[in-house]
C-alpha cells in the first residue's frame, strides 16, 4: 500500500503512523523534515514551498513502487509534502514505512527521502529575518542521473565531516 | 498542417519572479524541448531583462506525467512546466 500527496494543509504524524501500522508490521521508521531557523549563516524566518503537484505526486509514486522493489512488496510507504508558507518548526515532508523487519523500514524511508530531495518538482524559497528572500539551490532535473541513495547517504556523512 | 501550435507553460520556483500565469509561446510544428527553451529566455525578456540564463540552461521541460528529454518533441496538447533544479524536504 502507497500513499502519495502535495498538501496546503498541515502534515499529521498521526496519519502517517496510522497508514503503515498493520498487525504484521513490527517496525514502522519516520522521517519529518522541519524549518530550521538558520540555512548556510543566514537566520532564517520561514519557507514557502512550490511544487508541480500533478508531477510531484506521480513521483512519489514511483519512489514508493521502487523502495518496495528494493526492500519488499509487503511495505507500506507513505509520503507527504506541505506546499505553501511555513513558519520555524512547521512540518515540510513527512515520509514513513512500515514492515515485518526494522531493517526494511529504515531503508526504505532513507531511500524515499533521498530520492525525494533529487527527483521531486518542489521548490523552496527561504525568507531570512533580514527582510532578504532567495530560492535555495538543488538538482537538475534535465541532465538527471539516477541517484544510488547509499552514495547519497555517503556524501552527506562525509560533508557533515567537512564541515 | 498548421503554421504553429500556441503552447502554455507553467513557471515555478525562481522562475515565479517573471510571473504566475503561464508563458504562452507559438512554435513550429515538430519543435523539441530544446528548441523551446531556446525560446523561453527571450520570451521571459519583456518587461525586464531576463537574468537566469545559467538557471535555464539546467532547468527541464516536463509534463504532468514525466520529464522530458531535450531532444524529445514537444505534443502541444500536453501542459508543460518549466522546473528549475528541484530541492523538496
Amino acid at each position: 500500500m502507497i500513499h502519495c500527496e502535495v498538501s496546503e494543509y498541515p502534515l499529521s504524524i498521526a496519519a502517517a503512523t496510522a497508514f503503515v501500522d498493520a498487525p504484521e508490521n513490527g517496525a514502522m521508521d519516520l522521517f519529518v523534515g522541519r524549518v530550521r531557523n538558520h540555512n548556510l549563516g543566514q537566520a532564517v524566518q520561514g519557507v514557502s514551498y512550490d511544487a508541480f503537484v500533478p508531477l510531484a505526486e506521480e513521483t512519489f509514486r514511483d519512489i514508493c513502487r521502487e523502495a518496495r522493489q528494493r526492500y519488499g512488496e509487503d511495505i507500506r510507504c507513505y509520503i507527504s509534502h506541505f506546499r505553501g508558507r511555513l513558519d520555524i518548526g512547521g512540518l515540510s515532508v513527512i515520509i514513513a514505512a512500515g514492515s515485518p523487519h526494522r531493517a526494511e523500514a529504515f531503508q526504505a524511508c532513507r531511500f524515499m527521502i533521498e530520492r525525494l530531495k533529487h527527483r521531486a518538482p518542489i521548490w523552496k524559497q527561504e525568507h531570512y529575518v533580514n527582510g532578504d528572500s532567495a530560492w535555495v539551490k538543488g538538482h537538475a532535473l534535465c541532465c538527471h542521473a539516477d541517484v544510488d541513495p547509499d552514495e547519497a547517504v555517503r556524501q552527506q556523512e562525509q560533508d557533515a565531516h567537512a564541515h | 498542417m498548421p503554421e504553429s501550435h500556441r503552447i502554455q507553460i507553467d513557471l515555478f520556483g525562481t522562475f515565479r519572479k517573471y510571473g504566475h500565469a503561464p508563458l504562452s509561446l507559438d512554435i513550429p510544428p515538430g519543435s523539441t524541448v530544446r528548441a523551446v527553451k531556446a525560446r523561453v529566455a527571450d520570451a521571459l525578456a519583456h518587461p525586464g531583462p531576463f537574468e537566469d540564463h545559467d538557471i535555464l540552461k539546467v532547468s527541464a521541460l516536463a509534463t504532468e506525467r514525466r520529464v522530458l528529454a531535450e531532444d524529445e518533441r514537444i505534443d502541444p496538447r500536453e501542459r508543460l512546466a518549466l522546473l528549475p533544479p528541484v530541492c523538496g524536504g
